[in-house]
């Protein structure tokens, strides 16, 4: 039972961290774009803005590794420590797993070059921090592709949020940009409203249509012990005991029926193996 | 003891103490513009006792002069009381930042928890108090993927026809 608890807490810290990660690299990258624009108010001197850009990616990276250990230490995904590295090799969800970690990978790149910057050099620093626009959107669909709420209307919502701050402080520095530089600024606002509505369209066609489960790559085993469990639930009924053949020809009583309480919150479907931790997604 | 042990404390107390004031940066120009703010007449006399003869004639043949010199002490003053109140700021954003992102991983957790979390039923349990038992069902995978028993397999023994007297038995029948 203590385990359990202790798994279960670990899975909601999991997706907890993941979440506030996602907001504080937003706030870190709209800082950085206010910072490059040199922004500064009457009241607040710039390098404000500065000094929390820094601490707020800090902190990002903090509970990134918290979200890190917390999905190693998690029983329930086999998910290994080189899967939070080396990109495309775990097994669990290799695509959307292997995106994590490689936003992971640039976003050290990233903090590293900062703290030696002035032993790299300026130019060094500016073009491994220039990755920060790629590792923000990386990181965005490694939790709709992984996450088990990218169906929820909260999630939805807060990455709604983070998209339209970023886009605007993009937008900003694109219209502060110097006027040779033009033709960049003309491509940034294109792919700046493409991708909005590339990430739509694939919402639509992946994480929340149905099946994403399966085709994100969770493993087979798992999707069988989700769907076996599923059957079981189904059969049971409300107060029936369920028994079953076992394979070696005894009849058992199966330990445990995993069935998730909220059918409409969970956003599982008929049809489906029933979702245990967001597999069926 | 404790008498020794309190000099000693007193000694290091003093000594950091030292160390503090002699490594402070002392800035010369919050230390006039204080001195002006406390004694204005005491500091223009001093200033003026202090100037020689050159500078006298120099100050009362153009009076001008002397203003840039005043209003960069005053940008100087005003510079630092940015700089302290943009540090003040920034070490009040860091806590709030801190507890902010505590806070919200303890609030997206819960709202996680709340809008997509499962239950483990024994079987045997009716449907209501199920939820009060569970086990993670990595648990059951991972002891099977331990075992080797990663699918199907065969069964040990062939399957037998089952007796007469446990012939089925149909609803209905008289």
């Amino acid at each position: 039972m203590g385990s359990t608890a202790g798994s279960s807490a670990l899975w909601y810290l999991t997706r907890g961290t993941g979440t506030v990660t996602l907001v504080l690299l937003t706030i870190s990258v709209a800082l950085g774009v206010a910072n490059v624009r040199r922004l500064q108010t009457e009241t607040v001197p710039r390098f404000v803005f500065e000094a929390v850009h820094r601490r707020v990616a800090m902190l990002g990276l903090a509970l990134l590794a918290v979200h890190i250990v917390t999905s190693l230490l998690d029983p329930f995904a086999p998910i290994r420590l080189i899967d939070a590295v080396v990109p495309l090799v775990s097994a669990y969800r290799p695509i959307w797993l292997g995106l994590g970690a490689l936003a992971f990978d640039v976003l050290i790149a990233i903090v590293m070059t900062s703290v030696l910057r002035r032993r790299l050099g300026y130019r060094a620093w500016r073009v491994t921090h220039s990755l920060a626009y790629v590792c923000w959107p990386i990181a965005l669909v490694h939790g709709l592709g992984t996450g088990s709420d990218a169906k929820t209307s909260w999630m939805l919502l807060l990455t709604a949020g983070c998209v339209a701050i970023v886009l605007v402080a993009v937008w900003m520095r694109a219209a502060a940009s110097s006027r040779d530089q033009s033709g960049i600024r003309a491509s940034v606002v294109l792919a700046s409203l493409a991708a909005p509505l590339a990430l739509v369209v694939w919402l639509a066609n992946g994480p929340l249509a149905a099946g994403w489960a399966k085709r994100a790559g969770t493993p087979r085993s798992l999707l069988a012990t989700a769907s076996r469990s599923a059957l079981s639930s189904a059969s049971s009924g409300a107060s029936a005991t369920s028994e079953c053949i076992d394979v070696r020809g005894k009849r058992v009583t199966p330990p445990l029926v995993y069935r998730p309480l909220r059918f409409q919150g969970a956003g599982v479907r008929h049809g489906e193996p029933v979702a245990a931790r967001g597999w069926g997604r | 003891m404790n008498a020794g042990r309190d000099a000693i404390g007193l000694a290091i107390a003093i000594a950091g103490g030292a160390v503090a004031f002699r490594s402070r940066p002392v800035n010369k120009w919050d230390l006039t513009s204080g001195l002006e703010r406390l004694m204005p007449s005491l500091v223009a006399s001093s200033t003026q006792r202090e100037q020689s003869p050159a500078m006298k004639n120099l100050s009362s043949a153009s009076p001008s002069r002397l203003r840039p010199a005043r209003a960069e002490a005053g940008l100087h003053s005003t510079r630092t009381r940015t700089r302290e109140f943009g540090l003040e700021l920034i070490q009040r954003i860091n806590r709030w930042l801190v507890a902010g992102a505590v806070a919200a991983v303890g609030l997206f957790s819960l709202l996680a928890a709340h809008a997509f979390h499962g239950t483990f039923l024994t079987s045997g349990s009716s449907g209501s108090s199920a939820a009060s038992q569970s086990r993670p069902a990595a648990q059951l995978a991972r002891s099977r993927s331990s075992s080797g028993n990663s699918g199907l397999q065969p069964p040990a023994q062939a399957p037998s026809s089952a007796p007469a007297a446990l012939a089925p038995v149909v609803s209905g029948g008289s």
